[in-house]
């Protein structure tokens, strides 16, 4: 046991930002259980942010609000205020800003300030963060919780087990023991895949993920394994990034060894830089609304295409079916490649917390036929059935090509 | 704003005679002398000794009216845990402080868990015994294990309106995690000084040889603001007790606090009230 160098990366995070926000302006809401959604009258809107008195109620950010009236009645709805919660970031990242010289903004009331240098003037980073998150107190009515740790996972993660409210302080090469008795649902990347993965597994701690064995981490969750468990054991590369989401973007490059002509090794160095990418985003939490492929030829010219989702890409499955698109508009010369290149932005805080990755198992479409085909098993065979197989007429089609009666028009059938 | 009450662990150190009470006090007047400085005095001689409830009686008249207590709880609850004994070493202990909690005296019962009590099932299960046996009263606990520091801890916690001590302690890798989350009505914080040194491998005198700069305890300010705005008393001991250091230490805490317009304090340390003769203090050095 030895003294060591101090931590020196705080996360500042106001929990319920936009319920929080909507207290800051009227104190009166304080302690009221009551939700941010759209226009109550909306058929379709759902709960955008709640009050901590809403959470306790049993109430959940993506809910309907219909269900939320019906849980707790008489319930407080609130517009949502996107310009009272975008003056209200600002002045946190301007007030950070007086004492960090990186402050990461990352939307949502959570930032990640990088302190490290700054002991002399400004004294320990944990005391720094306690000013800082005073000031926001004072000024703007916004207590966030304070976190400092080595890197922003293992602050993260520290923010998380505290919340609403407190301080932690993490100290370096005590991460791991850290992060060890935490519950697991707690780690960024443990979204409703993996935590299904963990449920079956019988992991409910950090600290179990962390102690999986290579052959046993890869045997559950398949090759992107390892991330998960670094992460585990509060393992963090990512350095503090400069500004807001807007000005930040999540960029892979690959230098091929010689230029390079086949289609196959440049789909892998491209599916490479995707995952690697997407990997990055969904550790930051983040969404991209944006991807850009550039491709350098060996002759000296390059060419760029880029592409923009409906919503937010997410999952790697979005990132490269997008990548393999894009860069089919990019590379349309039949010339050897130097290097390509990749970049997420258009940056947004993830919905709902992402899987790091989804694991391997049953792919996607098989798990949707053995979902459809016990539906048929259970329902009967005209439960479920494609959109495109509806005919007017009240006959279905089985499967075995005899016409029957079923209560509405559908048609059964292989995938069609 | 919740009520902030400073004072020490311990009040009754022979070494703190000249530092801290003037030459010649006697040991019984100890506890006079202290009362005439902080409102408030964690007991430790309870965890060596299971109390009783004369004693602890005794010592509120001593104390006067104004001091409050924290009794730390005894080995047998927390250090040398046996499994046949400990209820009824739960229910002397619960007895013992009747007179102060009957007396709204009692701000809190420590219980302080070695590094050795792990988080595991047995401990877990034998935790929510403890804290069931003992529900009639204001509870803290401090653990030396990080282990205890996740959020289920805290949830529960919370639950039972079981407060979670902020330890404040050297920068050493392994100690437990620098916690500051409110789980109670009362909040706890111990000052155990930053004596990296001497804090593995030495006796309790040494690794608590530590002065707090101004600037630490400046820091320490900003912290108890945000527990105070979340519980409605703030308990703060130092346990620094080499020399009378935790005197000075609290004395100087007490006026930064006041200095920082927590108007809540309630405190009155003075360099005055160390020198105000008691009235039972003997006329003589001894």
């Amino acid at each position: 046991m030895s003294v060591v160098a101090a931590s020196s990366v705080v996360h500042l995070n106001v929990v319920d930002f936009q319920a929080a926000v909507a207290v800051a302006a009227d104190r009166g809401l304080a302690g009221r259980p009551f939700v941010i959604a759209g226009a109550a009258s909306a058929a379709r809107a759902i709960v955008l942010g709640l009050s901590r008195g809403a959470r306790e109620a049993g109430l959940a950010v993506g809910m309907s609000l219909a269900a939320a009236e019906r849980h707790v009645p008489g319930l407080l709805v609130m517009p949502p205020d996107p310009v009272s919660c975008a003056r209200a970031e600002s002045a946190m990242v301007r007030i950070a800003g007086r004492w960090a010289p990186l402050v990461q903004d990352d939307s949502g009331g959570h930032l990640f300030l990088d302190l490290a240098g700054t002991g002399r003037i400004f004294g320990a980073a944990i005391d720094c963060a306690v000013r800082i998150r005073n000031e926001m107190v004072d000024s703007l009515g916004l207590e966030p919780t304070v976190s400092v740790a080595a890197n922003m996972l293992v602050a993260k993660v520290a923010a998380r087990s505290i919340r609403p409210a407190g301080v932690a302080y993490v100290r370096r090469g005590d991460e791991a023991a850290f992060m060890s008795p935490q519950d697991a649902a707690l780690l960024p990347g443990v979204g409703p895949a993996i935590s299904r993965v963990l449920s079956v597994a019988g992991i409910q701690e950090i600290g179990q993920l962390a102690s999986l064995s290579d052959f046993e981490a890869v045997a559950l969750f398949g090759k992107r394994a390892l991330a998960l468990r670094d992460a585990a054991l509060g393992i963090d590369p990512t350095p503090v990034a400069r500004g807001g989401l807007g000005e930040r973007a999540i960029r892979r490059r690959v230098d091929f060894g010689s230029d390079e002509i086949d289609a196959r090794a440049i789909r892998a160095a491209l599916v490479a830089a995707a995952e690697d990418a997407g990997l990055e985003l969904r550790r930051s939490l983040l969404a991209a609304g944006r991807l850009l492929v550039v491709v350098q030829y060996a002759d000296g010219c390059r060419a760029e295409a880029s592409e923009r989702p409906r919503s937010p890409w997410v999952l790697d499955a979005e990132l490269l079916a997008a990548a393999d698109r894009t860069f089919a508009r990019a590379a349309t010369r039949r010339v050897r490649l130097r290097a390509l290149a990749l970049e997420l932005s258009a940056l947004s805080p993830a919905r709902r917390e992402p899987d790091l990755f989804v694991p391997e198992g049953p792919g996607k479409l098989a798990r949707l036929q053995a979902a459809v085909d016990r539906s048929r098993t259970r329902f009967g065979p005209a439960a479920v059935t494609r959109a495109c197989a509806i005919v007017p007429s009240r006959e279905v089609f089985r499967s075995t090509g005899v016409v029957s009666h079923a209560g509405g028009a559908s048609r059964t059938g292989g995938p069609g | 704003m919740g009520t902030i009450l400073v004072g020490t662990s311990g009040y009754s150190y022979l070494e703190w005679v000249g530092p801290v009470y003037p030459e010649g006090t006697a040991r019984e007047d100890f506890l006079a002398r202290y009362a005439a400085m902080f409102p408030t005095v964690e007991l430790n001689f309870s965890y060596y000794r299971m109390p009783t409830a004369a004693q602890l009686g005794r010592l509120a008249v001593e104390a006067g009216p104004a001091l409050s207590f924290s009794v730390k709880a005894n080995e047998a609850l927390t250090h040398r845990i046996e499994s046949a004994a400990w209820k009824d070493a739960a229910r002397t202990f619960a007895a013992a402080l009747e007179p102060l909690l009957e007396a709204g005296r009692l701000k809190a019962a420590l219980l302080q868990f070695p590094y050795s009590f792990h988080y595991e099932v047995d401990s877990r299960r034998y935790l929510d015994a403890l804290l069931g046996e003992l529900g009639s009263l204001p509870l803290a606990v401090e653990f030396r294990n990080h282990e205890w520091y996740n959020n289920r801890v805290f949830d529960a916690l919370r639950a039972r309106s079981v407060a979670v001590a902020s330890l404040d302690m050297p920068e050493l890798r392994g100690l437990p995690p620098v916690i500051d989350v409110v789980t109670a009505p009362v909040a706890y914080i111990r000052f155990h000084g930053r004596n990296a040194r001497d804090w593995w491998g030495s006796d309790a005198a040494a690794r608590y040889d530590y002065l707090y700069s101004d600037e630490e305890l400046e820091a320490w300010a900003g912290r108890v603001r945000g527990i105070a705005s979340r519980a409605d008393t703030v308990l703060v001991y130092f346990n620094n007790h080499r020399r009378g250091q935790a005197v000075r230490n609290a004395e100087t805490f007490t006026a930064i606090l006041a200095r920082s317009g927590f108007a809540s304090v309630d405190a009155f340390a003075s360099v005055d009230a160390l020198s105000t003769p008691v009235a039972s203090a003997p006329a003589d050095p001894q």
